[in-house]
C-alpha cells in the first residue's frame, strides 16, 4: 500500500500549533491566523496605498501511515498563471520550521519576509514562478509517520486595485516519491 | 497498482502477496531479476524485461492538490552500462487512466520525468551520464 500522506495547514502558537488536514478541502488566506473554507469575518482590507497582506499560510506534508519504504523528493508548484485577479498576487518560499503568522486581524497580516519569519530559507518570491517544469524543492524525507519536509509558506498580497470579495480559487500542487509497500 | 518482481528461476516477489503480506522494494533480489511488472488487480499493465547487469528504479510519484483528485504515476527506470556508457529508459504509468509514457532519460524540466533520489539503502544503483 502507498504511504498515506496529507497536506496540513499549521496555525496557532508554535508551542502548540493546530494542524488542519486540507488535503481534500480548500483553505482561505484571510487576515487571521486560522483555517477556514469560507470565512469572511477577517477578510483583508483593500489598502488606500501600498499593499495589505493575508496572514501567511504555513503548509507541510504529514505521513499517517508508511510501511517498508521512503517518502522523499518533495516538490511544490503552481499552474504558473495567477488567477486571483487584478491587484492580487501571492508570494512564498520554504521554511525550516514553523513561525506563527502575525498581523492585525480583519485588516492585514504582517509582511512575509526573512525578518518577520526567521525560518524562511530565502525571501519569498512570486509563487507562480514555481511550475511543474520548475518546482520548488522541499528538503526532507521520511521512513516513519509524522511531519515530513520543510514548510511551504505563502501569503496573499493585496494592492489598491484589487476588487472587493473573495478571489478566484487557485490550486497548488505537492508532489513526492514513495517506495513504501 | 502493485509491482511484481519475476526472477530468472521462475519464482516471483509480489509487493503485496495474496495473504496480505507486504514485501518491501528493498527486498527485490536484483541480481536475479528477470522482469519487473505492474499489476492492476488481475491485469498486468506493464512488464519490463531485465538482463544481468541492468539496474532497476521504481517510484510511486504522487501529485496532491488540495481539494482535487490525487494522481499517482509509477516511474520505472532501467539502466545499463556498456563500454563505459550508460543506456537507460524510463516509463511512466498513470494510475488514473492507465496510460504509459516513455522517456530516454530523467529530465529536470519535465513535469513528471524528473529525476529520483537514489536509494542505495534500498538496493538501488543509478549512474549519471
Amino acid at each position: 500500500m502507498a504511504a498515506t500522506v496529507k497536506i496540513m495547514r499549521w496555525t496557532g502558537s508554535s508551542g502548540s500549533p493546530t494542524k488542519t488536514d486540507i488535503t481534500s478541502i480548500n483553505t482561505r488566506a484571510n487576515a487571521e491566523d486560522a483555517h477556514s473554507t469560507a470565512g469572511t469575518s477577517n477578510s483583508i482590507l483593500i489598502p488606500e496605498a501600498g499593499s495589505n497582506y493575508s496572514y501567511w499560510v504555513n503548509t507541510r506534508l504529514s505521513i499517517d501511515s508508511i510501511s517498508g519504504g521512503t517518502v522523499d523528493n518533495i516538490k511544490w508548484y503552481t499552474d504558473g498563471a495567477n488567477g486571483f485577479g487584478t491587484g492580487v498576487t501571492c508570494v512564498g518560499n520554504t521554511a525550516d520550521d514553523y513561525v506563527q503568522a502575525t498581523g492585525t486581524p480583519g485588516e492585514t497580516g504582517d509582511e512575509l519576509n526573512v525578518t518577520n519569519n526567521t525560518e524562511l530559507t530565502a525571501a519569498p518570491t512570486d509563487v507562480f514562478g514555481f511550475t511543474s517544469a520548475s518546482p520548488k524543492s522541499i528538503t526532507g524525507s521520511a521512513t516513519t509517520t509524522g511531519d515530513v519536509g520543510q514548510f511551504f509558506v505563502y501569503q496573499m498580497v493585496i494592492g489598491t486595485t484589487a476588487n472587493s470579495g473573495a478571489t478566484s480559487q487557485e490550486t497548488f500542487t505537492w508532489q513526492y516519491d514513495d517506495t513504501s509497500s | 497498482m502493485q509491482w511484481r518482481a519475476v526472477y530468472t528461476d521462475g519464482t516471483h516477489l509480489d509487493q503485496i502477496e495474496p495473504s496480505g503480506k507486504k514485501n518491501a522494494y528493498k527486498d527485490i533480489e536484483r541480481d536475479k531479476l528477470h522482469s519487473f511488472e505492474l499489476w492492476d488487480g488481475d491485469d498486468r499493465i506493464v512488464s519490463l524485461r531485465f538482463f544481468k547487469g541492468q539496474r532497476l528504479i521504481w517510484r510511486r510519484r504522487v501529485l496532491m492538490r488540495a481539494g482535487e483528485k490525487i494522481e499517482t504515476i509509477h516511474i520505472i527506470g532501467k539502466q545499463e552500462t556498456v563500454n563505459g556508457k550508460n543506456y537507460q529508459g524510463i516509463l511512466a504509468v498513470f494510475e488514473s487512466d492507465g496510460r504509459v509514457e516513455v522517456a530516454g532519460r530523467f529530465d529536470e524540466k519535465h513535469p513528471f520525468f524528473k529525476p529520483v533520489e537514489i536509494h542505495k539503502d534500498e538496493g538501488e544503483e543509478w549512474l549519471n551520464g
